[in-house]
Formats: structure tokens, sequence, C-alpha cells
């Protein structure tokens, strides 16, 4: 039985479709990444799954509980981890738990217990009485999620834990979420925009404009794509993509100024190339397929080309200032 | 039982983030007390001419502990205002407890804020000469709590409304100002415009 079920699930926002029809299903104890750039409806999606907003059409099931109906169960079987910030950063860690357990109703002495657990699970278990305001950004990341564990959730949402962390502290979450996933066989549902974060799911959705536009393992993803990737650049540009179409007859997709191809063996095309073209070519680079090209060749731009929005500019600049 | 652990909870949460917020203690206690000492003593002289045959402290006095509860209790609300902006609000609105309690925990919290203030003043009261019969002690604060539950009521209706704390700031001052005058601290609402009195009618402030 999976243990997420979505089913043609819809939310308009004053007559524009912010997520069309979706399916998917999680398996229990996959981490399940829901993939796609800023705006796809990734925080729609989630919000809905968790009860907060009401759907225009459609229906999911957590944990066997519908979302319509079942509101008060599936609250008490999901986790969640919001985009943004949601502690109360004048309470210390301790008592932002406490609190937490209290509202999900769980006995104090059995919090206790949990308490401890979570904590050193996420390495916090010796600031637990430091006010959260004087915490940084990957720490509260940290006490969030230890919060999201504290009443033994079915699934774990994980609303784009990395944004506006530094590299390291990213890296550093990712070993906390897999340490989860190992240790606790917790099933987690994850939204990103980091591709290359992507690679650790068990399972993918691509949502662009509402819609999954595609899904399955990271490998089958790539797979997808057919081989190998050139992109190339030259000052005579518009030439040089004209003749490998002709030449060639491959698609030749543009992205942050380079000329893209596939081929199926890279390797062996690269002296074909240099020996036939006429264009001279500047810089050439091959390598293998990630999911940033995935995403190119089934939406036809970058997922990263997108500025960061206001909102992620603002919330970076919070989260830098509530540090201070 | 869930209802009434989710009360708690919440109210619990708004007294400790008072209790750590020091400068929110003091303020509160200065601004009635300010208004107390300027007004009372500046309009003592001024009046003194004239016969009213009552101090004007004492009959300010009751008009400025209703002021300070209206001031705390309402300002004590702006935590849901904090919380939404914040996030914290989410982590409410998530959990699977009913939105009532969560309602009266919020309340509540304000209400004993400004409970614990307005019985602060009234202990005072004596130091600053004014005399207060004992009978009516338990009268008035009965009164006091109404008045902040009351009080805190609407400002979490108001709060629950405002996306920015700026707004419910604006808000909040537009409704302290006329509940305030019109309360009859200030000045009898005998012999006012007849306007004027239907409107002290729905004001809850005279009334305490």
């Amino acid at each position: 039985m999976n243990i997420i079920r979505v089913e043609n699930l819809t939310k308009q926002f004053n007559g524009f479709t912010v997520v069309d029809h979706i399916n998917f299903e999680v398996k229990k104890g996959e981490i399940f990444g829901f993939l796609g750039p800023n705006g796809a409806g990734k925080s729609t999606t989630i919000n809905m799954l968790s009860t907060i907003l009401p759907v225009t059409d459609g229906e999911a099931f957590i944990n066997d509980f519908s979302i319509l109906s079942q509101r008060d169960n599936v609250r008490k079987s999901i986790g969640l981890v919001f985009q943004d910030p949601s502690l109360d950063d004048r309470l210390t860690a301790e008592e932002n738990l406490r609190f937490h357990a209290k509202l999900y109703g769980v006995p104090s002495d059995e919090f206790q217990k949990r308490k401890q657990e979570v904590l050193k699970l996420v390495d916090l278990w010796d600031r637990q009485n430091d006010i959260v305001k004087n915490f940084s950004g990957g720490m509260k990341r940290r006490l969030e999620i230890a919060r999201g564990l504290l009443h033994y959730p079915a699934v774990l949402f994980l609303d784009e834990p990395t944004i506006g962390l530094d590299p390291q502290t990213r890296a550093h979450l990712w070993d906390y979420i897999l340490r989860l996933k190992r240790e606790k066989e917790m099933t987690i549902f994850m939204t990103t925009h980091y591709m290359n974060e992507a690679e650790y799911c068990d399972h993918i959705a691509i949502i662009d404009q509402g819609k999954i536009v595609a899904s399955g393992t990271p490998r089958e993803l790539k797979k997808q794509i057919g081989g190998d990737i050139i992109s190339m650049t030259s000052n005579r540009k518009a030439e040089l993509k004209k003749e490998i179409e002709k030449r060639y007859k491959k698609d030749v997709k543009e992205k942050d100024g380079f000329l893209q191809i596939e081929v199926e063996d890279g390797e062996k095309f690269l002296p074909r190339l240099f020996n036939e073209l006429t264009v001279e070519i500047d810089s050439i680079e091959l390598r293998k397929p990630t999911l940033d090209d995935v995403f190119l060749s089934l939406t036809g731009r970058a997922i990263r080309e997108e500025e960061p929005s206001d909102k992620e500019h603002m919330r970076q600049r919070m989260r830098t200032r509530r540090r201070n | 039982m869930q209802f009434i652990q989710t009360i708690y909870t919440i109210w619990q949460r708004e007294i400790i983030r008072y209790w750590r917020d020091k400068t929110r203690i003091v303020s509160t206690f200065f601004m009635p007390l300010m208004f107390l000492v300027i007004f009372g003593a500046g309009l003592n002289e001024t009046l003194a001419t004239g016969n009213f045959g009552v101090d004007f402290t004492q009959f300010m006095y009751p008009g400025i502990i209703a002021m300070s509860i209206m001031n705390i209790a309402f300002f004590s609300t702006i935590s849901t205002v904090w919380d939404r902006e914040f996030g914290f609000l989410k982590e409410i609105l998530v959990a699977p407890v009913s939105r009532v309690a969560v309602a009266f925990g919020k309340t509540l919290g304000a209400t004993t804020i400004a409970s614990i203030q307005a019985i602060i003043l009234l202990i005072l009261a004596p130091l600053i000469g004014i005399t207060i019969h004992i009978t009516i002690i338990p009268q008035l604060i009965l009164f006091m709590l109404l008045l902040a539950f009351a009080i805190s009521g609407m400002g979490l209706l108001i709060s629950s409304l405002m996306k920015t704390t700026e707004s419910f700031g604006m808000v909040t001052q537009i409704l302290i100002f006329p509940m305030f005058f019109i309360s009859g601290a200030f000045f009898p609402l005998t012999s006012v415009p007849s306007w004027m009195s239907v409107l002290s009618y729905i004001n809850p402030l005279p009334t305490a």
C-alpha cells in the first residue's frame, strides 16, 4: 500500500490554475523528491496535502486518510518542515519541542524520551536550553526537523529544506535526512529546486507550470536523455547551430550561451565533430547527463535560469538577520 | 481533554514570551503612571480654582487602569500578527487541534497579562493617595477581568485579519483613542452631544 496517493489534485487561485490535475504515489520508506522551478506549484501541493489549503478538485490520501474528510488524522500522520522558518525564536529549543508535543498530544513521560532521541539525531542535544534566536540558520532547520519528528509522523514533509543555507550546512543537512531514512525508515516527501540534491531521492516527480512532466528514479530519468551531452560555444553560433542541425540531424538547444546536443557515445563523437565541422568552435565540453539536463530537455529551459524571486531574497535576508 | 491542553499550551507560550521581554514589562507600567502624574498634577492645579468636589487624580485613576488594560490587552494580541509574520502561526495551524481552543488560549494569554498589570496598578493606588473602599475591590477586579477579556477578544479579531504589525498598530490606535476619549475618564458623559453618548453606549470602556 502506498503511503501517499494523489489523484487529480488541482488548485486554482482566482481562476488561475497553479496545480493542474497531478497524480503520483509515494511508497513507504522512500525519499520522494518533488522538483521544479520557483512557482511551479510545489509549495501549493504540500500545503494542500497538509490540509492548510483547500483543494479545488481531486483527492489525496496520506497514510490512508483522506485530506478532504479526515483532516485531523492526516495532520497527526505528517510532520512538516516549512520553507520559511516556523519556530518561536524567543523560546528555547526544548520549549519549542515541548509545545509541539502538547499540541500533538504526546504524553509528558513519552516526550522526555523522544526529545532526547530527536535532539541527538540532529546533534542539538547540548543546546536544548538555548534560546532559538541565537541559533544559526542550519541549526534552526535541524531543530525544525527534530520537531517535525516528535510525534512520530508516517510522512515527513520537507519544503525546500536547504534553501538559504550555505553549501556546507546543506551537505550536513543531507547527512541527517539520509540518516533519518536509514535509522527510522521514515517516508520523506521533499521539494527542491536544486537538481543535484534530487540525486539523493529514490523517486522523483518533476513539476512545471502545475503539471507533472516526468517521474521515475533519477537513473531512469537520466536515461531518457539518451546519452552524453556536448556543449560548445563559438563566435559564429548561429552558423554552427545550423551546420550541426543539417549535418547530424541533431536537436540543438541553447543554454547559458552554449549550444547543447545529446549524443549516444560522446567520446567517439567528438573527433568526428572536429574533423567535419567547417564553423570554428571556441570551446567544447563533454559530460554525462544530470537532472538539470533532464529538466532542460523536458521543458526547454534550465531550472536555474530563473532568478531567485524577491520573496526568496527576502527570506535569505531574514535568515541572516535573525541569526544576529 | 486535548481541548483544555491546547488552551493551556497556547496560554503558557504567551506568558513565557511576555516574561522574557523585560522592556515590555517596564514600559507597560511606565505609560499609565506617566499619564497619571502629568495629567493628574497638571490638571489638578488648573482645576483647583473651580469647585469639583473631587480630587482629579482620584477621578482619573479608574480610567488610567482601564486604559492600561485596554492598551496591554490590545498590544498583547499583536503576538498573532507576529506569529504570522515569523511563521509560527503555520506550526499552530497544521497541528491537529481545535481552532477554537487556539483562539481561547490566545485571548486568555492577553487577558492574563493585562489583568496582572491592572492589579499591580490597583495595589499602587494607596501609595499615591487614592482611597479605595475594600468592599468594592472584588467587584473592581471582576470588571477588570471582564474588560481585559473583552478587549483581548477584540484585539485577536483584528490581529487575525491583519497581515502586518504596522497595519495592526494603525488600526488599534484608531480604535483605542476614541474609545478612551468617550469613556468618561477624561470628562463626564452627562452633558455631551447625543451622538457621542450613543457611541459611548457601544463602547465597552465606560461600563468598566
